[in-house]
Formats: C-alpha cells, sequence, structure tokens
C-alpha cells in the first residue's frame, strides 16, 4: 500500500465503526506500521478524535427528561383520540344539520299540505263557463293548463258541465264533460282529447262505437291523422248533446 | 385507546434512544431546554409517522433525522444562525500539543455553535461514532466525499477553537492535508 492511499483509507479507518473491509484495514495497519509519516497523521488524528469525541458525547441528560417524554407522548396520544371525537362530532353535527335541512325541504316541497290560495282557485274558474265554446275551451287550456289543445266542435257546448286535465293511462289529457238533463233521462259524455304526442292514434280504428256495456258506451271520433277524442258516455245516445241535434 | 402495539414501539424507541437524541440535540442547538424540547417533537413525530419505520434496526438514524429537520425547520423559522466562514480553513491544522489539554465544555459548544449546520451536524454525528460515513451521507443527503470534505473542515475549525498549536512546531509552519503525498 502507498501512503496516497493509506491516507484516504484513514478517513475510514475508525476502530469503533469498522468502517474498512477487514483486509484493507490490516493492510494499513501494515503500511502504518513501515511509514512513519503517515503513522504520525493517524495518530494525529485519533489524538483529535480521542480527545474531541468523547467531549462532545459527554452532554449530561436531564433528570427525568425519559418520564416526561413518555408522558408527553401518551398526553399527545390521548389529545389524538379527543380530536379524532370532535372531527367525528362536528361531522355527525353537520350530517344531521344536513338530513334535517333535507327532510324540512322535503316535507315544504312535497309532503306539506298545500295551503288553498282562494283568489289562484277563484281566479282559474270564474271565467271557466262565462261563454262556452271550443274556442273559449282551448284558450282557457292554454292560459291555466299551458297545454295547446283543440276542442271537438261537434258538441253543443251549452251543455259543457266540466273541463280540465284527467289522468289517462298516468298521462295528463284535456277532457271535457257534457251533460244534459231531459225529462227522459241524463246524457253524459266525458271527452278526453288525445293527440299523437301521448298516443299512438294512427292504430286506433275509426269513428265507430267500440264498447257497449248495457248503460255506457264508448267512441271514438278522429279529427285528424294526429288527434282523437274519445268518448264515454251513458244514455241510449250522444245525439241530444251534439250541435246539429240542437240546430233541429 | 391508540393502538397498542404501537405504543410499547414508541415507548421502546424513547427507552432505547432518549439519551442520544437528546445529546444530539444539545450539540446542535447548544442550550438544555431547547434541546428537551426538539427531543420531544421529535418523538412526537416518530408516534405520529411510526409506520414510515420499515426497519426497526434503523431507529436510530431515523430518529436523528427527525430531529435534525425539526431542528432545520426552527432555524429557518428564527434566522438567528450566527456562523463563521469555513472557506479559509484548511484540512488539517497545526500539530497538536503534547499532552493534549482537557477541552473546555463551554468552548466546544461555542465552537460548535459557530459551525454552519451543514458542518456542524457530520462532525457531531460522526463523534457520536455509531454513525457511519454512510449514516451521515443518507441523513444529510449528500455523496461520502462531501461529507469527508465537510468533516475535515469542521475538525478543522474545532482543532483551531480548542487546541492550541504545539509551539516546537509553529516554526515549521502549518501542514495541510497533502503534505507528505
Amino acid at each position: 500500500m502507498d501512503c496516497k492511499t493509506a491516507r484516504l483509507l484513514l478517513d475510514f479507518h475508525r476502530p469503533r465503526v469498522g468502517e474498512l473491509p477487514a483486509d484493507e484495514a490490516a493492510a494499513l495497519e501494515r503500511h502504518l506500521a513501515s511509514c512513519p509519516e503517515c503513522d504520525a497523521v493517524n495518530r494525529d488524528a485519533r489524538r483529535l478524535d480521542d480527545c474531541v469525541g468523547p467531549s462532545i458525547r459527554d452532554v449530561p441528560v436531564p433528570t427525568r427528561l425519559r418520564e416526561r417524554l413518555l408522558t408527553r407522548l401518551k398526553d399527545e396520544r390521548r389529545a389524538k383520540v379527543h380530536r379524532k371525537l370532535a372531527w367525528a362530532a362536528r361531522g355527525f353535527a353537520v350530517a344531521t344539520a344536513a338530513a334535517l335541512m333535507a327532510a324540512v325541504i322535503l316535507w315544504q316541497v312535497y309532503l306539506k299540505p298545500t295551503k288553498v290560495n282562494l283568489d289562484q282557485a277563484f281566479d282559474t274558474q270564474r271565467d271557466k263557463f262565462d261563454s262556452p265554446s271550443p274556442e273559449h275551451v282551448e284558450a282557457w287550456f292554454q292560459a291555466q293548463r299551458h297545454v295547446t289543445m283543440v276542442a271537438p266542435k261537434q258538441f253543443d257546448y251549452a251543455y259543457l258541465a266540466e273541463y280540465d286535465l284527467a289522468m289517462l293511462q298516468g298521462k295528463p289529457v284535456p277532457k271535457l264533460v257534457f251533460q244534459r238533463t231531459e225529462d227522459t233521462g241524463i246524457t253524459r259524455a266525458h271527452v278526453f282529447v288525445l293527440n299523437q304526442e301521448q298516443f299512438d292514434i294512427q292504430t286506433l280504428p275509426d269513428d265507430r262505437n267500440l264498447l257497449d256495456s248495457g248503460g255506457q258506451h264508448l267512441d271514438i271520433k278522429k279529427d285528424s291523422p294526429h288527434r282523437a277524442y274519445l268518448i264515454v258516455y251513458d244514455g241510449d245516445k250522444l245525439d241530444p248533446l251534439m250541435r246539429d241535434i240542437q240546430a233541429q | 385507546m391508540g393502538t397498542p402495539g404501537r405504543q410499547r414501539t414508541v415507548e421502546q424507541l424513547v427507552e432505547d434512544h432518549y439519551a442520544a437524541l437528546y445529546r444530539y440535540a444539545y450539540r446542535l442547538c447548544g442550550a438544555a431546554a431547547d434541546a428537551e424540547d426538539l427531543t420531544q417533537e421529535a418523538f412526537l413525530k416518530a408516534q405520529a409517522h411510526l409506520g414510515q419505520l420499515r426497519d426497526p434496526g434503523r431507529a436510530k438514524p431515523w430518529l436523528f433525522s427527525i430531529l435534525r429537520n425539526a431542528y432545520l425547520h426552527r432555524v429557518r423559522a428564527d434566522r438567528q444562525e450566527r456562523r463563521v466562514p469555513l472557506d479559509e480553513v484548511g484540512d488539517l491544522a497545526e500539530p497538536l500539543p503534547e499532552p493534549l489539554p482537557p477541552v473546555d465544555p463551554a468552548r466546544l459548544q461555542e465552537a460548535l455553535n459557530e459551525l454552519p449546520e451543514v458542518f456542524r451536524t457530520p462532525i457531531i454525528l460522526y463523534y457520536f461514532e455509531d454513525f457511519s460515513y454512510r449514516d451521515i451521507a443518507d441523513q444529510m443527503d449528500l455523496p461520502i466525499g462531501t461529507v469527508m470534505s465537510r468533516l475535515a473542515r469542521a475538525k478543522a475549525h474545532l482543532r483551531g477553537r480548542l487546541l492550541p498549536p504545539a509551539p516546537a512546531l509553529l516554526a515549521d509552519g502549518p501542514r495541510r492535508a497533502t503534505d507528505g503525498l
């Protein structure tokens, strides 16, 4: 081993750490034994280490430091649990508040009985029968129900008893009720206005009496390929409610 | 509450390393109260991140690394480090006198405090003697060559501050690390 290599290895020649492989440490020891200059450098470095090292390590440890550390760690664990519980409590409170708010909104919107608005109820009904005519009925549906419909023209609107949206197979459709009372009996017809957007009109049969269960009848009147009137009526026939009958 | 296994491990870490960690902290910051705070902070962080300690055999360098980071965090926050430049310090100072005088603890800490942290940490770890150059390099995230260079400069600084040169040899002028090579 030459001096240059020895000087490099001296830095790693620390007996207590043992960073040099055994064979290199042995080679270095042999070199130091034969080289006074390198040996002097090594002894000088070791003397410095032996002088300064113990002094650096010589730090008095405070009494009961260990106990204080363990207590602090324990306190921190407890505090962490408390923090987690506090967060959980906050989360629970927020979730509860959100659920309550949702429940209130749900109740207000869907479950709470609607307060009767007398003005609105009166406005929607007061001019319903002022001047009954197909145009008047169509205008009412447009204004009050936002539905565009064509009222059947063949009926005599002097006998119009009621009209509004009604459910037919789960769909809201305009429905008109005509009624005529005579000495011979009452003729009443429920007219549903069907359109192609809601129902398949083209598959309906043309103008004919479909059902007859004795007291009640079902008729179809197709006004166009896209519109039809489904008429359920009682009485012997529909003629007393029709316009051309009135004209005679 | 908590994890009993983890508690036992943290307590075991305290049992095994609190004294060494405190000494390291003291040498880093130079004050007993700060050293105790740092030691406490290091163990609290170790407890919080115990899952990161994969190899229990590396607990000591792991704890030392945590403590150093905590110290650096404080130093950056305080901006109070007062250090001497080491550019003019040679790799080796004058020959040591015979016999070596005892090292004054206050002067030792004063000399350590004068060193910038990047020089102080390796010299402290070096003299704790359980740390290899590789350990020190890993802790400081530096190449071993850089660690050795900083160690040489830090040693020269301590030598100059703590140990007067041998009068007989002063006449020959200071030696350099490369003398005789």
